[in-house]
């Protein structure tokens, strides 16, 4: 996806849709300039607003990310003279593979820094030259973590620790998180020697990192318990966020937004992919603004005969879907050839949809509740349901065991399907030290309905530790479509032996140090041989108790 | 002066006040005391304990024995995940290497576990060697084991296991950040950043960055003494 993409996403998503909606059908809000939304935002800030946006790829795989705006601020008293200094606080955690998800989404804005056309152009150091793809930085960072962090710009450093402090008890009462540090950095003049003549922009900044101590679904329940539940937010099943393939959550929140703003008092006027410019200087609103968000991908949710989408079910809701009573707003996207043919509830004052680009966009607050949110299309529009799996014969093994693999592949369809590739090939590139037997890949011409085929192969482990199994990756094709589809990464420990490694330890000891290594041996047993003969002669040892 | 032993070890309470006090029991001295009646084995063990009591080099099988173990089997979660990311790559030396290391720089305010591993080693082996020298001797000796073991762990890391050409991967479920929340990983950091920011002056003050080093390893030693001592105290050699 390339940087215009981008930008229309995450312009779509939270600043344009939500707004164009509004103006179509209360007139409340006019959107016919850039320059208006500063205002906009503002307004949303000040009133508060909920945003539920979904996604369907197309082979039906759902992105579903719920978010308030404005909402959380009262829950963490933004307005507080803890907050002065600060300039963002960020609440993150995550799990599976969500980030990677939407940072392949967004891969056009962070993919590799060495692009000559990416954004990150400007602030991409000498590093980055040779090339460095953020996916690495981000398979570094791993994919289960819980992370606060937050920055103090221009405040002495015993008084920014103070207010971290006193930030830290805030949120821990109202969302009973708990965090530990991990680290804190102060950026300032005296970090560099005069003769580098290095000119901050700002006096101090202080970074503070803290990892959560609370399990990720926990942390998912917490963020969002201390929100405003009045809205959808009530109805929404966390747990089917949390127990998605990829799931995150977390909150933003920017004090005074004219810390920032200040920061880029002189830049140059970012230009947008949409027409005009927009100075961030100019047009930031100002004020404390705060997000929260949670968000999942899933498996398969529409296939080949559906007709229908539920959004209500894509949140795990069971009762009735209630909006806020203002700035409640729900978006759609259907990617793909997807003709939807109606939508439910369709108010044409308050409901806004695309057939062309399977775009649905809802005013929610103004169709008051709804049982459910509906989108209906054409039965062939989502491919057959092809279900993949991966199965270990095993959970984990000691070093030097075999694990066997089993890649299973079912056509839950009626319809057959044609040219199934499967390939399950990650593991051996990624970990040359362990030894792979068997088919990692397999094609099949045609897989009949309610028909499966499976691919075995085993692995067997020279040494400890865990050890990544990236998704196996089945294609198929039907009605002369092509799709793809994988497995979740599965992670598989190797667990340690201590009478290997003692055994190993010895007789690596004997093959590269032998004089020493016996030497050693010799020394222990002639001492406690001494010792031993002591003791018996009584010289070490004590009077033993006649009886 | 014990009763039978065939079955149960029975003792007076008083008798064993007298045992421990190395005197003789007296018939005219008054009992006070109630009679306790113990397993047969625990007897046994008593036994062996005094065979080996006074004894530096038991001392020190012991005590090497405790941080080998405690060290392997109370690998803190941070370290088990740099092991989990890292040994597919490096080899099984990592595990050992990390065990050792993570109580063998030590700083005493950020790592306890280290501390009570140290202290529970150097007790043991100071109440087996029964003398203050000798809990000396059985500390530094176990401490200077242990690092000889890590350099022979580190050389065969980097020997056997080592491809700096590979980059490690994070398995589902371990992140970076757990790696961060070592202390031993938190306190460098933290020498590292405090020392670039206190060199503003002129070039990083290597000094101070080797110095809080050097203490955090001879901590585990220093440790290990006292308590040995304190349990040579306790448990002088009979």
């Amino acid at each position: 996806m390339n940087r215009k993409a981008t930008y229309a996403i995450l312009l779509t998503i939270f600043f344009i849709v939500p707004p164009l909606v509004a103006a179509t059908s209360s007139g409340s809000v006019i959107v016919s300039k850039q320059e208006d939304i500063g205002t906009i935002i503002n307004q949303f800030i000040a009133e508060g607003a909920e945003v539920l946006a979904v996604n369907i790829d197309p082979t039906g795989e759902p992105l579903v990310i719920y978010g308030q705006l404005g909402l959380p601020s009262d829950a963490l008293d933004l307005t507080n003279d803890m907050y002065d200094g600060c300039l963002a606080l960020a609440v993150v955690s995550t799990r599976g593979e969500f980030m990677e998800y939407v940072m392949n989404m967004v891969g056009g804005l962070f993919g590799n820094l060495s692009n000559p056309n990416n954004v990150m152009d400007s602030i991409s150091s000498k590093q980055f030259e040779s090339g460095m793809n953020m996916d690495d930085i981000f398979q570094m960072l791993g994919t289960d973590f819980g992370l606060l962090l937050s920055a103090y710009l221009n405040v002495d450093a015993a008084t920014s620790s103070a207010r971290m402090g006193q930030v830290l008890a805030k949120i821990n009462s109202e969302f009973q998180l708990s965090f530990s540090e991990l680290t804190s950095i102060r950026i300032d003049d005296t970090m560099f020697p005069p003769d580098a003549d290095v000119q901050l922009p700002f006096d101090s900044l202080d970074l503070y990192v803290y990892q959560i101590g609370n399990t990720f679904e926990d942390s998912l329940n917490l963020i969002m318990s201390g929100l405003d539940s009045s809205g959808l937010l009530g109805a929404i099943d966390i747990d089917t966020f949390a127990n998605a393939r990829g799931s995150a959550g977390g909150l933003l929140a920017i004090p005074d937004m004219s810390l920032i703003a200040g920061m880029f008092g002189n830049s140059t006027p970012l230009t947008f992919p949409i027409s005009g410019d927009f100075s961030i200087a100019q047009d930031m609103p100002t004020g404390p603004l705060s997000i929260a968000a949670i968000g999942y991908n899933g498996d398969q949710v529409v296939s080949l005969g559906d007709t229908s989408l539920s959004l209500k079910s894509l949140i795990g809701a069971t009762g009735s879907l209630t909006p806020l009573s203002q700035n409640t707003f729900i978006i759609a996207h259907l990617a793909g050839d997807v003709n939807i043919t109606s939508v439910s509830p369709n108010d044409p004052q308050y409901t806004m949809f695309d057939p062309n680009y399977g775009s649905v966009f809802w005013n929610a607050s103004n169709l008051g509740s709804q049982n459910d949110y509906l989108i209906n299309f054409e039965s062939d529009d989502y491919p057959p349901e092809i279900a993949i799996t991966r199965a270990f014969s095993i959970d984990s093994i000691t070093v030097g065991g075999s694990v066997e693999v089993t890649i299973t592949v079912t056509n839950n369809a009626d319809v057959a399907v044609s040219n199934v590739l499967i390939s399950d090939t990650g593991l051996a590139p990624l970990y040359p030290t362990a030894d792979v037997s068997g088919d990692t890949t397999m094609s099949v011409s045609t897989l009949a309905p309610h028909e499966n085929v499976t691919m075995t192969y085993t692995v067997t482990f020279a040494n400890e530790g865990g050890y990544l199994f990236p998704g196996a990756i089945l294609s198929y094709e039907y009605n002369s479509r092509t799709f793809t589809k994988s497995t979740p990464d599965d992670g598989f420990t190797v667990n340690p032996d201590a009478g290997a490694v003692a055994g190993q330890v010895i007789g690596d000891a004997m093959e590269q140090f032998p004089e020493i290594t016996l030497g050693i041996f010799a020394l222990i047993a002639l001492t406690g041989i001494y010792s031993v003969l002591g003791i018996i002669k009584g010289r070490g040892g004590s009077d033993i108790v006649t009886v | 002066m014990l009763g039978n032993i065939n079955s149960v070890l029975k003792i007076r309470i008083d008798e064993l006040f007298y045992l421990s006090q190395n005197r003789t029991y007296n018939d005219t001295d008054r009992l006070i005391g109630f009679e306790l009646e113990l397993p047969l084995f625990i007897h046994y063990l008593i036994e062996v304990k005094k065979m080996g009591f006074g004894s530096k080099y038991f001392g020190w099988l012991a005590s090497f024995g405790i941080v080998l173990a405690l060290s392997w089997f109370l690998l803190p979660e941070g370290w088990n995940t740099v092991v989990q990311v890292f040994a597919p790559h490096f080899g099984n030396y990592i595990r050992p290497t990390v065990a050792l290391l993570n109580i063998l720089i030590v700083n005493p305010l950020s790592n306890l576990l280290a501390v009570g591993i140290w202290a529970a080693a150097g007790f043991v082996g100071g109440v087996i060697a029964g003398t203050k020298k000798g809990a000396f001797v059985v500390a530094l000796v176990t401490w200077i084991s242990s690092q000889m073991l890590l350099m022979f762990y580190v050389y065969m890391l980097f020997t056997s296991g080592v491809n700096l050409g590979t980059i490690p991967t994070m398995p589902p479920g371990a992140s970076i950040i757990d790696i961060l929340s070592i202390p031993l990983v938190k306190d460098l950091i933290g020498v590292v950043l405090n020392t670039v920011g206190a060199a503003g002056s002129g070039g990083p003050d290597i000094v101070a960055i080797i110095l809080p080093v050097v203490v955090y390893v001879f901590v585990p030693v220093i440790i290990a003494v006292i308590a040995g001592i304190i349990g040579a105290t306790i448990r002088p050699k009979e």
